[in-house]
């Protein structure tokens, strides 16, 4: 009971160091208003890095992602919107930038696949169930 | 009896499916048709971006688009720090010599370390726009070194290769384009 305890405890410190560090570990940037800080600690969560492949702005040590974190900061203090930051990513480094995928004919099965899933699970799930209820009759 | 002994097997063939494509896709990495790390280039149809830089030669001559070709031309992005741009070099001093016109894009590299690479190793630019910061970069979305854009007549960017140029690229990606260079 008690190790359980620690275990749980121990996995809460993982939990939380794992946030604080991401928040904290870069310089300390200085914003106009909280909205600006949280959109760009917003944006480098969502912006992928285009040099290395499967790591955000934050997470990576590129000197390109670095690049962009900065050009990211200029974007937010000259009071550009969350949709416009997208946009001029976009322009420059594509889709592939975005972490969330636009819906078009590329990226359709991305999206119509896990619904596509669900429903076919739902289905056998309902067959079988229709078929025992008729079997216990 | 025998209809669910057949069920049984659908895990299986699922994951046989599943690994039939990851070898597929795997045979293509190795074959190098596929190559995961390429990324398209957001700015093919598009002009290139608008830059105000210095030339990396004389940093009191101030470049700008309206100082580009008005033919087709390479941009080719190097720096001193980039080993393939060394293996790439010398295709770069044999195009110069059928008169292909390039423009260097020396990204995020010292002044006097890229000079000294010219002398020692030529000069295959015509001209090379000193980019220590990357922004041009940035704004013509470069994510490495080497990188190669190929403009036509009208500024328009027609292709990117990602990686070495060389015979084989030349001659599969960018005869077909069909530029008069």
């Amino acid at each position: 009971m008690i190790i359980s305890h620690k275990l749980i405890i121990l996995l809460l410190a993982f939990l939380f160091s794992n946030s604080l560090l991401s928040e904290y570990s870069d310089e300390i940037l200085s914003f106009d208003n909280k909205e600006n800080r949280v959109l760009y600690y917003n944006m480098i969560e969502e912006l992928r890095c285009p040099k290395c492949q499967n790591q955000n702005l934050l997470d990576s040590n590129a000197p390109l992602a670095l690049d962009l974190k900065n050009q990211l900061y200029i974007l937010v203090n000259d009071g550009y919107k969350r949709n416009e930051i997208k946009e001029y990513m976009r322009a420059r480094y594509g889709d592939f930038i975005l972490y969330s995928p636009p819906l078009n004919f590329k990226t359709l099965i991305l999206w119509l696949l896990p619904m596509l899933v669900f429903l076919i699970s739902v289905l056998v799930f309902l067959a079988k169930f229709i078929k025992s209820d008729n079997h216990e009759k | 009896m025998k209809q669910s002994q057949l069920k049984l097997f659908f895990p299986f063939l699922l994951f046989l499916f599943i690994f039939i494509i990851f070898l597929t896709l795997e045979e293509k990495i190795l074959k190098g048709e596929y190559d995961p790390s390429i990324i398209p280039s957001a700015l093919i149809g598009e002009t290139v971006p608008e830059f105000i830089l210095t030339d990396l030669i004389n940093e009191n001559i101030i470049l700008t688009n309206n100082e580009m070709p008005k033919k087709p031309y390479i941009i080719n992005v190097w720096a001193t720090w980039c080993i393939s741009c060394r293996i790439e070099h010398d295709y770069l001093l044999k195009l110069k010599e059928q008169n292909v016109t390039i423009i260097g894009l020396n990204y995020k590299d010292d002044r006097v370390k890229s000079l000294s690479w010219l002398e020692r190793l030529g000069n295959p630019y015509f001209f090379n726009l000193y980019d220590v910061d990357g922004i041009f970069g940035m704004n013509i979305g470069v994510y490495g070194a080497p990188e190669n854009f190929f403009v036509d007549e009208n500024a328009i960017i027609r292709y990117r290769h990602i990686g070495i140029l060389n015979d084989e690229v030349w001659k599969n990606k960018i005869i077909p384009l069909g530029l008069d260079w």
